[in-house]
């Protein structure tokens, strides 16, 4: 609760609650981030569960991959100066929590597949067996359910 | 991570994605409101001005917390209620359209009253 209050007096934060043009700047790019994020993630996910056939993975999965972690990157750096502006409200919003929780068990499901051996042998354009394609179903659900409840985080007390 | 797993895991997250739409209001458009307006007295007991939503919490002698939505931050700042304009403790008064929703505390004003002093954030939605 101290760190939160702390976070909400800093400079930053208060010159954010001040300025009219930063916040819709900030936000703007924080949804740019996101659609990094799902853009680059989706492609791949898809291409998992057999879409774009033509296209194999070991030229796709790289570049995909690293743009959705550069999205992350960009949407956690965006995400934490949003956040500043009112961060007992966020901290308290159901929406936010879940949106924060989603997002982690997206990043964790991705971390996890790029450990498995079922990653490289679908890098090495082997097959793609069945725990890696459920991984990426569960990706994709992940990725939507976390921007249905980021979008949320406006409409509940 | 095996299909067996994952599959109640999908549906718990679309499900609990979907939930959370039950307390769902929205600040932005009137739609939500009441189309006759209504007027709120209590006393201020938080501030919150700036972007995305300025708010105001005000609690009533009748029925407690409420929740107040101001105009966006620029229409806030334009009816000239800025930093220092109001503090916790004040009384205020707030003509406004309450939610529809007859169990949720939620108000957005058009033009609020605070310790006599007029502030017009919708001058022309006034009813009264």
């Amino acid at each position: 609760m101290e760190l939160l209050q702390a976070l909400h007096d800093a400079g930053f934060a208060a010159a954010l609650r001040r300025a009219n043009l930063f916040y819709p700047l900030l936000n703007a790019f924080h949804i740019l981030s996101i659609g990094i994020i799902v853009g680059a993630i989706g492609t791949l996910d898809l291409r998992l569960l057999g879409a774009f056939r033509t296209f194999s993975l070991s030229q796709l999965a790289p570049p995909l991959s690293r743009m959705a972690a550069i999205g992350v990157g960009l949407a956690l750096a965006s995400g934490f100066f949003l956040f500043s502006v009112q961060p007992k409200a966020y901290a308290a919003n159901q929406a936010f929590l879940m949106k924060v929780g989603l997002a982690v068990c997206g990043i964790a499901n991705a971390l996890i597949l790029h450990k498995t051996s079922a990653w490289r042998q679908a890098l090495a354009d082997g097959p793609v067996t069945v725990s890696a394609k459920a991984q990426a179903a569960l990706s994709l659900t992940i990725w939507t359910a976390a921007v249905i409840s980021g979008r949320w985080i406006a409409f509940v007390d | 991570m095996t299909a067996r797993f994952s599959r109640p895991a999908a549906a718990f997250v679309l499900a609990a994605a979907l939930t959370i739409g039950t307390a769902a209001y929205a600040h932005h458009g009137w739609e939500w409101a009441e189309e006759t307006q209504t007027t709120l007295e209590g006393t201020i007991r938080e501030i919150y001005i700036g972007p995305p939503h300025p708010t105001l919490k005000v609690e009533t002698a009748k029925d407690g917390l409420w929740q107040i939505d101001l105009a966006n931050p620029s229409q806030t700042a334009r009816a000239g209620f800025a930093e220092g304009s109001a503090r916790p403790g004040h009384k205020i008064v707030i003509l406004g359209n309450r939610s529809t929703q007859k169990d949720q505390k939620l108000m957005k004003a058009v033009k609020i009253t605070v310790e006599g002093k007029d502030f017009l954030l919708y001058p022309e939605r006034i009813q009264k």
